[in-house]
């Protein structure tokens, strides 16, 4: 697969790996985490949030892990696709980062 | 689990339920459910759980789109990586203007649910009449050569009838059958009362029956009484489905009957016959009285051979009519009796057609409705998209491209609201079949194949030509004016007139709804408002089933002792019986025992028809029943010669002038001679909206018949706790095996009698209500449409000065005038619309001006209402904001 297909991410979809990345989680978990990180500029609500994970489950970004946690709650892992991805996206960012951040970096205190 | 849910939370789940059917969604279904259940306990403050619920279900219907148009195949879940391949051809041009349909759609979902709710709530309900009138009125019944099946109409024949028919040309295959009640005695609990039908075994073949178990009548079995087939719901029900039953015996009125077999599942009993049989016998042909010609009994059904019409058939059966008047002119002396024979489906459905068709009409003026409103969302959607389809114009994009993708939107609309109509239609017959209404062939009601491609097809038509007119106004706006903005006045002012025209249709069909509603409900007031001249309150009925009555003095030896058992009940103070009682049997005509007598005063008359009811001492004041002249009978009078009766007010005028000059008076021809001993008022038997008849009230020691039916009538001043207790522990001192299956008020069976008329009216009321809010809907986003468009113009005329009144005014005055030519246009459908309602009136004309000036009110009212809102926010448009904007 060329990961550079799926490229740039949306913001959700990037937020949502980003979350995945540090540990499996259930909905409720990802959207708490996604609007911890965004400080409330993404918002996501359940219904959104389960067709986004089948398309990214069917994409063979994330898996189901095994098993459910204690509260019987469905729990999402990422794959090592997944990671790529996220991995080549972060990099995109901050190859554009470098190349725009100059602009505003002279006269100012970075 | 064991938290209260959120009134919200409960909201979301049930929207979830729209989800499309598969697995894979039910498991996230409930995952969505349980995200949203921690998100709710997480949040700390009664708002903070509002503000997380309501942002749950605001964007619910755009995921719902999103995975309905993903589970037809029409868009992708996801943008892939492109194929590389973009065909040319019809279909991929087609497939990808649905695409992007889809996408247009998924990113407008108000637009998206409110028009698809539109379309489903019209297709669903036409969905559902035309269920019920393609089952009951266009289906073959499911008869083999049903075709051919017919009927021998104009009541029920005897042996000597039969006799002569079973010869005749023409004809396959004839049965008779009768049904009679019977009680069933177990060892193990209450006598059961049963149905039986006495028929013989070329019904079977007629009918297509099989066997489950066992084997069904035979020509062997013709004089055999002892034998049973038994239908497979009462096998089920009483037997519990015993695989061993044949050969069994069962107790039947005190005989043991040999259970010879049971009816395949399948078997439906033709609706002419009545209710369905618990099981079926040989015809008892030893009865003397069957070979009586006065004695009618049966119910004759033929198959006619192939080829023969049934006007041929019609002939021969005019030959046997001649044949048995020559050979009984006693009986016919007024020249043979008429017997036409008539296609059996005909039969079946006759009563009901123009009901049903009542029905779809009204529906698909509902249809129409949410149609024009279609059109509406169509209309207004394509005035705000007309400066992307101008750019697309400006690009070249061909005009056809163009308007391809509109009517792949509004394709797409019509399939999804075809779908929800489909599944109203389904849930509205689950409705119907609950409630059972009653249709001669509503049980096997259900949505098909074939009428949910008809559904589909009626749902697609309908959003495309709703959506195209208004694609291709869209599309036909001149270029310069759609990039110069929205504002342009021309092409608004032609799509204005558009708008305007849907409007009046709607208040238009609207008012013929509310209008027919009005009517029916007016009818239906009439009918409960008239007097049955019965004091029918603490009245109680009792029906009872009396079995092997060998006489008439054996009918009255057994059920006076039940009548002295009821006397005795406390709180009993009148009790009396007859062979029907009032309101038992609605209709008229097939209950009933009616004699033809000419008034004694006009020997050369025509005889008139009057119907005769014999009664037990006290009836007349068990029912309340007053006497305008004379007294009733004693039981010491009742044997007198001749026989005292009483007779009804409307007898008495039309035999003697008035009710004093009865008293007295003997009409020699009726019943060997009878002296009216007094008049009732006016009373009603079968039905309030029926003719007062010509009753004639005899002593039931004269009635000269055996018959299976008694219906008893108590008058309380007292009602027991335990009534039904009290009623079956009476009847049961006298006659232990006799079931007692019905304990009803009187004035039940009263409300029963105009029970049709009553839903009749609800549901043109429902149907009426809907168009209504649907056309005030429609009336409100236009006048607010227009108003939008105003802004500017309003901002300038309030900034020179104009009052705020004044401009309110002005949109209400556009309202009304919308409002008042929908109302004339109503008015003149109504007044054509009403005549052919006229057969289910009662007491009220098609054309009445009371009805339709209230429905007319009632239309202009909820427009000015509907119009209100915009004049007030035209009257609070701020000057300032609106010249800024520009």
């Amino acid at each position: 697969m060329d990961v550079h297909e799926y490229l740039p991410l949306a913001p959700r979809d990037l937020l949502i790996l980003a979350a995945l990345a540090e540990g499996p989680s259930h909905g409720y978990g990802l959207i708490k985490a996604v609007e911890e990180r965004s400080e409330s500029g993404v918002l996501l609500d359940p219904a959104n949030l389960y067709r986004v994970l089948r398309r990214m489950r069917e994409l063979g970004w994330i898996v189901e892990a095994d098993g459910e946690d204690a509260s019987r709650r469905r729990v999402h892992r990422i794959t090592d696709r997944g990671r790529a991805l996220l991995s080549a996206e972060l990099g995109r960012l901050e190859r554009l980062l470098d190349q725009a951040r100059p602009a505003l970096a002279d006269g100012r205190p970075a | 689990m064991g938290r209260r849910r959120h009134p919200l939370e409960v909201a979301f789940e049930l929207g979830l339920g729209a989800l499309p059917p598969g697995p894979l969604r039910r498991d996230d279904r409930r995952e969505m459910a349980r995200t949203l259940r921690d998100q709710i306990a997480a949040a700390p403050t009664a708002a903070g759980r509002v503000r997380v619920a309501w942002r749950a279900i605001r964007r619910l219907p755009g995921v719902l789109i999103a995975e309905w148009l993903d589970w037809l195949g029409i868009t992708g879940p996801y943008r892939g990586p492109s194929t590389g391949r973009e065909g040319d051809g019809m279909l991929s041009n087609l497939l990808r203007n649905l695409g992007f349909a889809g996408r247009a759609l998924r990113k407008a979902p108000t637009f998206t649910a409110a028009s698809i709710l539109l379309v489903a709530l019209g297709v669903g309900t036409v969905t559902t009449a035309f269920t019920v009138v393609d089952h009951v009125l266009l289906r073959a019944l499911p008869y083999p050569a049903q075709e051919r099946l017919a009927y021998l109409t104009n009541g029920s024949h005897n042996g000597p009838t039969l006799d002569r028919l079973d010869g005749v040309a023409g004809f396959d295959l004839w049965t008779a059958a009768t049904g009679h009640s019977v009680n069933l005695t177990r060892p193990d609990g209450d006598p059961l009362r049963l149905r039986r039908i006495e028929t013989t075994p070329a019904f079977f073949t007629m009918f297509g029956a099989r066997p489950h178990l066992g084997r069904l009548l035979v020509d062997a079995d013709r004089d055999d009484l002892g034998i049973a087939v038994l239908s497979w719901p009462f096998w089920r029900d009483a037997f519990g489905g015993d695989p061993e039953i044949v050969g069994t015996t069962m107790v039947i009125d005190g005989e043991p009957i040999e259970i010879v077999g049971v009816l395949a599942e399948d078997f439906v009993q033709p609706s002419v016959l009545g209710d369905g049989a618990h099981f079926y016998r040989p015809i008892d042909w030893s009865n003397p009285g069957l070979q009586e010609p006065g004695y009618h009994a049966h119910s004759v059904l033929a198959r006619l051979a192939p080829g023969v019409s049934l006007e041929v058939a019609n002939e021969q059966i005019d030959r046997v009519e001649a044949s048995v008047a020559e050979a009984f002119p006693e009986y016919y002396d007024d020249g043979p009796q008429d017997w036409p024979l008539v296609g059996l489906h005909e039969v079946m459905v006759q009563d009901v057609r123009s009901g049903l068709l009542l029905l779809l009409g009204a529906v698909g003026l509902l249809l129409l409705v949410a149609c024009a409103n279609v059109a509406h969302l169509f209309l207004a959607r394509g005035l705000s998209r007309g400066g992307e389809m101008s750019i697309r114009r400006a690009m070249r994009a061909r005009t056809w491209s163009r308007v391809g993708q509109l009517s792949a939107e509004s394709l797409l609309v019509g399939l999804l609201g075809g779908l929800g109509g489909a599944a109203l239609a389904q849930g509205a017959l689950v409705f119907f079949r609950r409630w059972t209404v009653e249709l001669p062939r509503g049980l096997d009601v259900a949505v098909d194949l074939r009428v949910l491609a008809v559904c589909i097809g009626v749902a697609t038509a309908t959003a495309f030509v709703c959506g195209l007119l208004p694609a291709l106004r869209a599309v036909g706006r001149d270029v310069q004016e759609g990039l110069r903005g929205a504002r342009g006045m021309t092409g608004s002012r032609r799509l204005g007139a558009l708008r305007s025209g849907l409007i009046v249709f709607e208040v238009a069909i609207s008012l013929v709804l509310v209008a027919s509603a009005g009517l029916l409900m007016r009818s239906f007031l009439s009918v409960t408002a008239i007097d049955p001249g019965i004091e029918a309150e603490d009245v109680w009925v009792v029906p009872l089933n009396p079995t092997n009555v060998s006489s008439p003095e054996d009918y009255r030896n057994r059920m006076e002792p039940i009548r002295q058992a009821f006397l005795s009940i406390p709180g009993v103070t009148e009790a009396s019986y007859g062979i029907e009682g009032p309101f038992e049997w609605v209709g008229g005509d097939r209950c009933c025992w009616s004699n033809r007598a000419p008034p004694p005063d006009e020997p050369e008359a025509t005889p008139i028809r009057v119907f005769l009811h014999p009664v037990s001492e006290g009836f007349f004041a068990t029912y309340g029943t007053e006497l305008l002249a004379g007294t009733p009978w004693t039981r010491a009078t009742a044997t007198a010669s001749p026989t005292p009766v009483v007779i009804s007010e409307a007898m008495a005028i039309r035999f003697f002038g008035s009710a004093e000059a009865a008293v007295d008076r003997e009409i020699p021809e009726l019943r060997g001679g009878v002296v009216v001993a007094g008049v009732a008022e006016a009373t009603k038997h079968y039905g309030l909206d029926q003719e007062h008849d010509y009753g004639v009230y005899i002593p039931i020691e004269t009635l000269p018949f055996e018959i299976d039916r008694a219906t008893f009538g108590l008058r309380f001043s007292d009602v027991p706790a335990d009534l039904a207790g009290a009623i079956r522990r009476a009847v049961w001192s006298e006659e232990p095996n006799l079931p007692v299956t019905e304990v009803a008020s009187l004035e039940a069976w009263i409300d029963d009698s105009s029970a049709t008329r009553r839903f009749g009216s609800l549901l043109l009321g429902a149907f009426g209500i809907v168009a209504l809010l649907l056309a005030a809907a429609g009336l409100y986003g236009t006048l607010l449409y227009a108003v939008g468009q105003r802004r500017q113009e309003l901002g300038i005329r309030l900034a020179l000065g104009a009052g705020r009144g004044r401009i309110q005014n002005d949109v209400i005055r556009r309202g009304v005038v919308h409002a008042l030519l929908g109302v004339g246009a109503g008015v003149l459908l109504t007044l054509w619309a009403g005549r052919l309602l006229e057969a289910w009136l009662f007491g009220v004309t098609g054309t009445d001006a009371l009805t339709l000036a209230g429905a007319a009110a009632v239309l202009f009212a909820t427009a000015v209402a509907a119009s209100w809102l915009p004049a007030y926010r035209a009257g609070r448009t701020d000057p300032l904001e609106t010249l800024k904007a520009e």
